[in-house]
C-alpha cells in the first residue's frame, strides 16, 4: 500500500506536469493517405522499366556475345586464311617465268632421279676447303 | 536332291567360284596401261645391285649443263661420286630408305633431305592410269654393253614427251629422255659404264665427317631468305610434303624465293615474293599441264605452282606458316 502512495505522489510531480502539458499541446493532424499514393504512382513505374530492361538485356547480351565471336573468328580468318586469288594487273613476264622455272624444276628432278639435281646443288668452289689431289697419300 | 548330284553341284561351284575370284584382278591388270617392262622397273628398286657411270645433261636457264656421276646401288641404298675435274667434284650423296645426306667439301657441310627414291617413275605409272599419258613398249638398244627394252610417253596429242630403256631382267633404268612440247631434248641421263650385280661394301653407305655442319633443308631455307630479308613461307610437315630445296630467283628483276617439295602425292613449288602476281595469268602460263593457287599473305605474295587440283592446292594453302 505503501508503495501505491508513493507512485502517485511521483505522477503528481512538476516534471509530470511539464511533459502531460507538453503531449497535451502537440497538433492533432488528420491522417493522409497521399504520400502513399504517389509512392505507389512511383513503384509503379519502376515497375514498368524493369522489365523492360531485362527484355533489352536478353537480347543485347547474346547479341554482343555474337558480335565479338564474329569479331574474334574475322580476325582468325584474316590472320591464318590465305584470301582468295589476288586480283592484280601485271606485264606477265614474272608469272611466265615462274611457270617455266617450274617446269624446269619437275624436269631436272625427273632426270636427276636419285642423283645431283643442279637446280638443288651448286658447283663444288675448288678455292675452298681440302684440297685432296694436293695430299701427300704417302706422308699419311 | 541326290547325295551324288549335291557333290556333282559343290563341285561345279568351287571352280567358279575361284574363277570369278581370279577374274577381278585379271580385269584391273587388263585395263593397266603400264607396259610389263616398265612394272617390272618400278618393282626392281629394292633388288637393284649394280655400280656405273652415267651422264646427265640438261638445259639449265636456257644454257646446256653435262656432267658425269659415278653410281653404286644396293637395294635402296646409294652413293654418288663425281669424276676428277667434274663441276662437282668432292661431294658425296649416300641416300638410304631414311635419309639423303649430301657433302660439300668446300663448305665442310652435310645436308640432310628426305631419300627421293624412284619417285617419278610410280607418278608416270599413275598418270597413265589416269589417262594423262600413252605409254608403249618397243625394243631398244644396247647401251653401256647391256640390252635393253624401250618405253615411250605420249601426250594425248601423240607427242612424244619421254623415251625410257630398260634392261628387262634387272629393271634398271639405263637411260632415260625427255622433251618438252616441241619435241626438244630438255633432259638426258644415259650410262656409259654398268657392271651389274657386283659385290659391294655397305660400309660404302655412310656418310660421316667430324666437324662438319650438319644442314637440314629448313636450315637452307632461312639462309636464303635472310640474304634477302625475307620472312620465310613454308608448307608445314603436317602436309605430307618435305621440302626439297630452296634457292632465290631473280625472273623479270624481282627476287623470288623459291622452294620446292615432294612427296608420294607429287611435286610443288612454293614461290614467294612481295612484287605482285596476277593468278590468272599464272593459270594461263600453265597450259593446263600445271595447276597455280596464288594469294596475298603477311605482305607477300605467295603461288603453289604443280599438277595437283586446285582444290588441293587450295587446301595446302592452309597449311602455309611463316619462319623468322
Amino acid at each position: 500500500m505503501k508503495r501505491k502512495e508513493f507512485d502517485d505522489t511521483l505522477l503528481e510531480g512538476s516534471g509530470q506536469e511539464f511533459v502531460r502539458g507538453l503531449v497535451a499541446n502537440v497538433p492533432d493532424d488528420d491522417l493522409s493517405m497521399a504520400w502513399r499514393s504517389s509512392l505507389n504512382e512511383r513503384l509503379l513505374q519502376t515497375a514498368h522499366v524493369a522489365p523492360k530492361k531485362q527484355r533489352m538485356a536478353w537480347f543485347l547480351r547474346p547479341a554482343m556475345g555474337l558480335a565479338f565471336a564474329s569479331a574474334l573468328a574475322a580476325v582468325l580468318m584474316i590472320r591464318m586464311s590465305p584470301p582468295s586469288s589476288s586480283i592484280v594487273r601485271t606485264t606477265g613476264s614474272l608469272e611466265a617465268a615462274l611457270v617455266r622455272d617450274h617446269e624446269q624444276n619437275i624436269v631436272m628432278s625427273d632426270v636427276a632421279g636419285l642423283g645431283v639435281n643442279p637446280m638443288e646443288s651448286r658447283p663444288t668452289d675448288s678455292n675452298l676447303g681440302d684440297d685432296w689431289s694436293e695430299v701427300d697419300f704417302e706422308s699419311l | 536332291m541326290s547325295r551324288v548330284h549335291r557333290i556333282a553341284s559343290i563341285g561345279f561351284l568351287i571352280p567358279v567360284a575361284f574363277s570369278q575370284l581370279g577374274s577381278g584382278p585379271a580385269r584391273t591388270e587388263d585395263q593397266d596401261p603400264t607396259p610389263t617392262v616398265l612394272k617390272h622397273a618400278l618393282n626392281a628398286g629394292p633388288k637393284l645391285r649394280y655400280v656405273g657411270t652415267r651422264v646427265i645433261e640438261v638445259r639449265k636457264q636456257g644454257q646446256p649443263v653435262r656432267y658425269k656421276e659415278i653410281v653404286t646401288r644396293d637395294g635402296s641404298n646409294t652413293r654418288i661420286e663425281f669424276a676428277s675435274g667434274s663441276v662437282y667434284e668432292g661431294q658425296v650423296i649416300v641416300e638410304t630408305a631414311k635419309e639423303r645426306r649430301h657433302y660439300f667439301p668446300d663448305k665442310n657441310e652435310i645436308r640432310v633431305l628426305p631419300p627421293r627414291r624412284e619417285e617419278a617413275l610410280h607418278r608416270l605409272s599413275r598418270l597413265a592410269k589416269n589417262g594423262k599419258f600413252v605409254i608403249s613398249s618397243a625394243s631398244g638398244t644396247a647401251i653401256a654393253g647391256v640390252r635393253t627394252s624401250q618405253v615411250i610417253v605420249k601426250d594425248q596429242a601423240g607427242n612424244v614427251m619421254q623415251r625410257i630403256y630398260i634392261e628387262p631382267r634387272s629393271g634398271l633404268l639405263v637411260k632415260r629422255q625427255i622433251f618438252d612440247q616441241v619435241g626438244t631434248e630438255v633432259g638426258l641421263y644415259e650410262f656409259t659404264s654398268l657392271k651389274l650385280n657386283p659385290k659391294i661394301d655397305p660400309l660404302l653407305f655412310r656418310l660421316e665427317r667430324k666437324g662438319a655442319k650438319v644442314i637440314q633443308p629448313l636450315d637452307t631455307l632461312r639462309e636464303v631468305a635472310a640474304s634477302k630479308g625475307f620472312r620465310p613461307a613454308f608448307l608445314r610437315a603436317s602436309s605430307g610434303y618435305s621440302l626439297h630445296f630452296s634457292r632465290m630467283v631473280q625472273p623479270d628483276g624481282s627476287d623470288v624465293l623459291m622452294q620446292f617439295y615432294g612427296s608420294e602425292k607429287g611435286r610443288l613449288s612454293l614461290y614467294q615474293t612481295k612484287a605482285e602476281l596476277d593468278p590468272k595469268k599464272l593459270s594461263k602460263f600453265g597450259r593446263g599441264q600445271v595447276n597455280v593457287y596464288a594469294w596475298k599473305q603477311n605482305g607477300y605474295t605467295l603461288a603453289l605452282v604443280g599438277n595437283q587440283d586446285q582444290e588441293t592446292l587450295k587446301q595446302l594453302a592452309d597449311s602455309i606458316a611463316f619462319g623468322t
